[in-house]
C-alpha cells in the first residue's frame, strides 16, 4: 500500500468518525475549561472595572499586565501562568519548542502538568475507542461501542504509554540533559554565538526525530495490540518495532507526510488568526471559533495518524484486522 | 579551506595593517588629537602616560605608567592610594568574592584567576620632589572592612608631603594578568578586553582619599590626561578611550603599537581582537558640533551595523541637545564578542553595546543598551559622581535619559519572546518607556532607599534601587515640573557638574533652584526613605437625598467592615442624589494627586487633592452618576507601586478579560494537545 493511499484512508477514517473526535474534543475543552475558570475570574476582578479594561480590549495594556502577574500568590499558578506571547501562532511554537526539549513539565506550572497528565491518562482510553472504531470496517459509532472498546483496550494501551514514558525520559532527561550540557560548554568558550546556536539546533532536530520515531513505533504498537487482541505488551511492541524497521521509509513518510498535513493546518491558522484581531463581541466570538477549529483540527490530526498508520499496517499485512476474530495470525 | 596564494594571512595581514594604518592617520589628520572642547578653569588632577604590552601567551599587559597627580585639596598629603581591581579576582577571600559568595579555586580554576602586579615605584624629579624609588613603601590597604585577604587597595607613601595645589610624578611598573572575563573585563580565546587594569589613584578630597576597596559596584576617578601605548600583536584590531595618535609603528617581532590620547577623562579602556570590523562616520550632531563615531563590529552582526551607528547618533543628538553638547571628537562603539562577558559598559568615549545573533526589528536592541552606555559619557564620564557610593546619580539619570531618547526617536519597545534561539515579536504588546523600570522597582521597592551608599545595598536590590527607583523618580519629577523646567533642571545639572564630582545634595539644591520650588519634601520621602506611593480609589458611594441606596467598593481595599462590592446602582429615582467619591492613600508617601471624575452626562471634574490624609472623600449633588474615577490621570506618579487601583470604571467591560482568557484557554487546550502526543 503506497503512504498516499494509506493517508487517504486515515483521513476518510478521521472524518467519517467524527463523533468520536467531538468526544475526545469534550474532554479537551471540558478539562481547558475548568482550568479557564479561575483564571477568567482572577483577571476579571483585577480588569473589567478599570480604565485598562478598554485598552486591553483594544490592544494590550503592559503595565496592567504586570501588575497582575506581580499580585498573584504562590498558589495562583495557573493566572500567573498567563503571558502576553499568547496569541497568534506563538503558543503552538512555544508548545512544540517545549515538545521537542522535553521541557512540558519544567516549563509549566503544577496544575497544568497534572491537568496534562489526567488528560494524557483520558486519551489513552479514548485511544483504545478510536483504534476499535478504525479497525471495524462497517461499525457505525455508538458511545457503547465506543467505551466498550475503549475500555477493553485501556490496560494494553496503558502499558504502553508507561513504555513510551520510559523511552521519552531516556530521550529527554538523559540524551536530551547530555546534549544541553555540551551545548552549555561549547558556548561557554565560544566566541561567536553561531556555534552554539547551531549545536543547539541540531540537537533540537536529533530530538524531533527520535521523539516522533518513539511516537510512530508506539503508534504501531496500539495498532497491534488492538488487532491482535490477546497480544500482550511486549510482542506488541517487539512486533511494532520489527514492522516499522521492515518498513521503515514507508512508515516514515507516512508519518512525515501527515506531520506535514497538521504543520499545513498550523499554518492555516496562524495565517487566520493574523486577519482577525478586533475588540468587539462579535469578532472575539469568531476568534474563539478559530481557535476552537484549531484544536478540533488537532485532534483530528490525531486520528488521521492512527487511521492512517492503522490502513498501512493492514494493507502491508495484507489480512484484514478484526477484533471480532482474534485468532488471525500474529505478525 | 585553503586561501589562494596570494591571499594567505600573512599577506592579508599586512595589507589589512597597512590600510587601517592609512585611514586612521588620515582621519586623525582632520582632527585634533584627544582633545574636547576646553573647558574654562579645569584643570587635570590625575593624568597618566603608559606604554604597555600585551601577551597573549600569557595573557598579560606589562609595562609602565607615569602618574602625574595634582593635590586639588587644601592639606598636604604624604601618602598615595591606588586601586588594584584585578586583585579582588587573585585570592580567595577578597571582598569582592566574597560579597558575591564564590570562591577560588572552588568555583573559579586557575585561568579564570586575574592579578595585578606592582614591581616597580618611584616618584620622579620635580619641583617638589627629587627622583626617588618608594616601592618598599608599597602596602596593601583595607580600610572599609579590615579584610586582611583583600589586596584591591594599596598605597604608596611619598618622601615628604605634597603640598596642596602641588604636583608629583610617580612611575609605577605593573604587570597585569587578564582573567577569563570578570566583571567585565577579561580575555576569551583571542578578544582581550581590558577595563580597570593598572594602578589607578583615588580620588583624594578635602576630608581625605575617596576611594573603595572593590566592592561588586561601579568606579570614581579624577579627570586628566590619557596619553596610553598600546603594543599588542599585528593582527589586533584595536579601540581605545580616545583618538589614535599618528601612524600605528609596526614592529618586526609582529607586534604593532598604537597610540591614545584623550584629555578630560578619568578612565581608560581599551579593546583587541583580530575579528572586528570596523566602520567610522563623522557625524555632526548639532550645527558646529561634530565627532567622529567609529563601531567595532562583530562579523556575525553584520547587518546590524546601521543600527547600532543610528543608536549612537540619536543618542549624541538627543543628550546634547537636551543637556549640552558632546565635548569630545571621538565616540567608539565596542561590540563585544559573544561570552565575552564584556556587554553594556561604559568607558570615557568608548562603550560596549551587545546584541543576540538574530535581533528582531521591533525589539530595541541592540539600540537600548548603545544609548545607554553612550549616555554614560554625560552622567559617568561628564559629571563624575562616585558610581561606588552614589550609583543612582548616573546609572538613574542615564536611565531615565535613555528611555527619553528611546521614546523620542523609536517609540514604544515590543513583548518578545526566543524560540529555538529565533525571536518572535509581539507589536501588540508595547512597552511603555515611563513605565519600564517599574516592575522591576516595585519588588524591591521597600528594601532599602537610595541614600544608602551603593556599595552597601543588598546586591539583589542595587539595580532596582540605583537603576529603576531613580529613573522613575526623574519621570515622576518631569511630570510634575514639566518637561521644559526638568530639562532645564538637568542642563544646569550637567553644566555646573561637568568634570566634576557631585553628590546627591548638589542636585536637589539645582532642582530647587531651577524650579523655584523647595522639593525638599519630595526627596526626603524618595531618597531618604524606602516608602513607597500608592494612591487608590476607594469607592463611589450614591445616596437618594438622605437616603443610603447601594454603594460601590474596591473590595482590595474597602476598609474593614465596609460595604461590599456591589457591581450595580440599583436606584431607581434618577434625581438629586449625593454621591460621594472617596479617594485613598495606602503608601507612606505623600505627594499632590489630581483626581478626574468622569459623570455619565459627560461631564468632567479634575479635583486636586493634597495627598496628605489617608483618605478624602468628594461630595457632588447632582442627577448623573459617576462613570469613571481616575487618580493621577496624567499618570505624573510613575512611583506609583499599584496603578491599576488609581482607577474605577462603573460599567464593566468584559473583553479585555474574554480576550485575555481565550488566548490562555487555547494555550491550554494546545498544552493538553501535546501531552496526549505521547501517548
Amino acid at each position: 500500500m503506497s503512504i498516499i493511499t494509506a493517508l487517504r484512508k486515515g483521513i476518510g477514517l478521521a472524518s467519517r468518525h467524527w463523533r468520536a473526535l467531538l468526544v475526545v474534543y469534550v474532554f479537551n475543552l471540558a478539562l481547558a475549561g475548568a482550568a479557564a475558570v479561575p483564571v477568567f475570574r482572577a483577571i476579571d476582578a483585577e480588569l473589567s472595572h478599570t480604565e485598562s479594561a478598554e485598552q486591553m480590549a483594544e490592544g494590550f495594556d503592559w503595565l496592567w499586565f504586570e501588575e497582575f502577574r506581580a499580585s498573584r500568590n504562590p498558589g495562583e499558578e495557573l493566572s500567573v501562568s498567563l503571558a502576553p506571547w499568547q496569541q497568534g501562532l506563538a503558543p503552538l511554537i512555544v508548545n512544540f519548542e517545549r515538545y521537542v526539549r522535553g521541557s512540558l513539565r519544567r516549563d509549566l506550572p503544577s496544575p497544568l502538568i497534572w491537568l496534562g497528565i489526567l488528560y494524557l491518562l483520558i486519551t489513552t482510553f479514548l485511544t483504545g475507542g478510536i483504534l476499535g472504531l478504525f479497525a471495524e470496517e462497517d461499525v457505525r459509532f455508538s458511545l457503547r461501542f465506543f467505551f466498550d472498546r475503549a475500555g477493553r483496550y485501556f490496560i494494553i494501551l496503558l502499558g504502553i504509554l508507561v513504555v513510551a514514558t520510559l523511552a521519552y525520559w531516556l530521550l529527554w532527561d538523559v540524551i536530551g540533559t547530555a546534549w544541553r550540557g555540551l551545548v552549555a560548554n561549547v558556548r561557554g568558550e565560544a566566541t561567536t554565538e553561531w556555534t552554539p546556536v547551531l549545536l543547539d539546533w541540531l540537537g533540537a532536530l536529533i530530538l524531533v526525530i527520535a521523539a516522533f520515531f518513539i511516537h510512530m513505533v508506539m503508534d504501531y504498537a496500539r495498532i497491534a495490540g488492538v488487532a491482535w487482541e490477546k497480544l500482550g505488551l511486549f510482542p506488541a511492541l517487539l512486533g511494532s518495532a520489527g514492522f516499522c524497521l521492515h518498513n521503515l521509509g514507508k512508515a516514515l513518510g507516512l508519518f512525515y507526510l501527515t506531520t506535514l498535513l497538521a504543520a499545513l493546518i498550523a499554518l492555516a491558522y496562524g495565517l487566520l488568526v493574523r486577519l482577525g484581531g478586533g475588540a468587539s463581541t462579535g469578532q472575539l466570538i469568531v476568534m474563539a471559533l478559530v481557535q476552537q477549529g484549531f484544536i478540533l483540527a488537532s485532534i483530528w490530526i490525531r486520528m488521521v495518524y492512527l487511521g492512517g498508520q492503522l490502513s498501512f499496517y493492514k494493507g502491508v499485512l495484507s489480512v484484514p484486522i478484526s477484533v471480532r476474530n482474534p485468532e488471525k495470525p500474529r505478525p | 579551506m585553503r586561501l589562494p596564494r596570494l591571499a594567505s594571512p600573512p599577506v592579508l595581514l599586512v595589507a589589512w595593517i597597512l590600510l587601517f594604518s592609512l585611514l586612521t592617520h588620515e582621519a586623525g589628520a582632520q582632527l585634533p588629537t584627544g582633545v574636547a572642547i576646553p573647558e574654562p578653569g579645569f584643570r587635570p588632577i590625575a593624568s597618566y602616560e603608559m606604554d604597555v604590552r600585551l601577551d597573549r601567551q600569557t595573557h598579560t599587559v606589562s609595562g609602565h605608567e607615569v602618574l602625574t597627580f595634582r593635590n586639588a585639596t587644601i592639606h598636604p598629603v604624604t601618602e598615595l592610594w591606588f586601586h588594584a581591581y584585578y586583585n579582588a579576582w587573585k585570592t580567595d577571600g577578597s571582598t569582592w568574592l566574597r560579597l558575591i559568595g564564590r570562591t577560588i579555586p572552588g568555583d573559579y580554576p586557575e585561568e579564570r584567576l586575574a592579578w595585578l602586579q606592582v614591581t616597580g615605584a618611584e616618584v620622579l624629579a620635580n619641583m617638589f620632589f627629587a627622583r626617588e624609588d618608594i616601592l618598599e613603601t608599597f602596602a596593601y590597604i583595607q580600610p572599609d572592612d579590615g579584610n586582611q585577604l583583600d589586596q584591591t587597595l594599596f598605597r604608596l607613601e611619598l618622601p615628604r608631603p605634597l603640598p596642596a595645589g602641588g604636583e608629583v610624578r610617580l612611575k609605577i611598573d605593573f604587570t597585569t594578568k587578564v582573567p577569563r572575563t570578570f566583571s567585565r573585563t577579561g580575555y576569551i580565546d583571542d578578544y582581550y578586553f581590558l577595563a580597570q587594569w593598572f594602578p589607578k589613584i583615588g580620588v583624594l578630597t578635602d576630608e581625605g582619599w575617596e576611594a573603595h576597596q572593590y566592592f561588586p559596584v561601579e568606579y570614581f576617578a579624577d579627570y586628566g590626561t590619557y596619553d596610553v601605548r598600546l603594543t599588542v600583536p599585528s593582527d589586533c584590531i584595536v579601540g581605545a578611550t580616545g583618538e589614535l595618535v599618528g601612524r600605528l609603528e609596526i614592529h618586526g617581532d609582529g607586534t604593532t603599537t598604537h597610540h591614545f590620547r584623550q584629555e578630560m577623562v578619568h578612565d581608560f579602556a581599551w579593546v583587541a581582537w583580530p575579528k572586528y570590523l570596523v566602520f567610522n562616520e563623522q557625524y555632526e550632531f548639532l550645527p558646529g558640533h561634530t565627532t567622529e563615531i567609529t563601531l567595532l563590529l562583530c562579523p556575525e552582526h553584520k547587518k546590524l551595523k546601521d543600527r547600532y551607528l543610528q543608536a549612537t547618533k540619536y543618542g549624541i543628538h538627543y543628550y546634547s541637545k537636551w543637556f549640552g553638547p558632546y565635548p569630545y571628537t571621538t565616540a567608539t562603539i565596542v561590540d563585544p564578542a559573544f561570552n565575552s562577558g564584556a556587554g553594556g559598559m561604559e568607558y570615557p568615549t568608548f562603550f560596549t553595546g551587545g546584541a543576540p545573533l538574530f535581533a528582531a526589528p521591533g525589539v530595541l536592541r541592540p539600540e537600548g543598551v548603545t544609548i545607554h552606555e553612550f549616555g554614560h559619557q554625560f552622567w559617568y564620564g561628564l559629571v563624575g559622581n562616585n558610581e561606588t557610593v552614589d550609583a543612582w546619580l548616573d546609572e538613574g539619570f542615564n536611565s531615565y535619559s535613555e528611555s527619553r531618547v528611546q521614546d523620542v526617536a523609536y517609540g514604544p519597545n515590543h513583548e518578545s519572546i526566543r524560540v529555538f534561539n529565533l525571536p518572535i515579536v509581539f507589536d501588540e504588546v508595547e512597552i511603555p518607556f515611563k513605565w519600564q523600570a517599574a516592575p522591576r522597582y516595585r519588588s524591591i521597592a521597600e528594601v532599602v532607599p537610595l541614600d544608602i551608599p551603593s556599595y552597601l545595598k543588598p546586591r539583589f536590590a542595587y539595580g532596582g534601587n540605583a537603576y529603576n527607583k531613580a529613573e522613575l523618580m526623574h519621570w515622576t519629577l518631569e511630570g510634575f515640573l514639566g518637561w521644559e523646567t526638568y530639562r532645564e533642571v538637568l542642563s544646569t545639572f550637567y553644566e555646573e557638574w561637568k568634570f566634576k564630582h557631585p553628590k546627591s545634595e548638589d542636585f536637589f539644591s539645582i532642582v530647587n533652584e531651577v524650579s523655584g520650588m523647595d522639593m525638599t519634601w519630595f526627596f526626603d520621602q524618595l531618597y531618604h526613605s524606602a516608602d513607597v506611593v500608592d494612591y487608590a480609589v476607594e469607592g463611589v458611594s450614591t445616596r437618594l437625598m438622605g437616603e443610603p441606596h447601594g454603594s460601590l467598593q474596591r473590595p482590595d481595599i474597602a476598609p474593614e467592615g465596609g460595604p461590599e462590592w456591589t457591581p450595580e446602582i440599583r436606584g431607581t429615582d434618577p434625581e438629586a442624589r449625593q454621591i460621594q467619591v472617596t479617594v485613598r492613600r495606602l503608601g507612606e508617601v505623600t505627594f499632590p494627586v489630581e483626581v478626574l471624575i468622569l459623570f455619565d452626562d459627560g461631564e468632567q471634574v479634575v479635583e486636586r487633592w493634597d495627598g496628605l490624609d489617608r483618605r478624602y472623600t468628594f461630595t457632588y449633588e447632582r442627577t448623573s452618576q459617576v462613570e469613571k474615577v481616575i487618580v493621577d490621570p496624567r499618570a505624573i506618579l510613575v512611583l506609583d507601586i499599584n496603578r491599576t487601583n488609581n482607577s474605577w470604571v462603573r460599567t464593566a467591560d468584559r473583553r479585555g478579560t474574554g480576550k485575555l482568557t481565550l488566548r490562555w484557554l487555547f494555550w491550554v487546550q494546545s498544552v493538553l494537545e501535546f501531552f496526549a502526543f505521547i501517548s
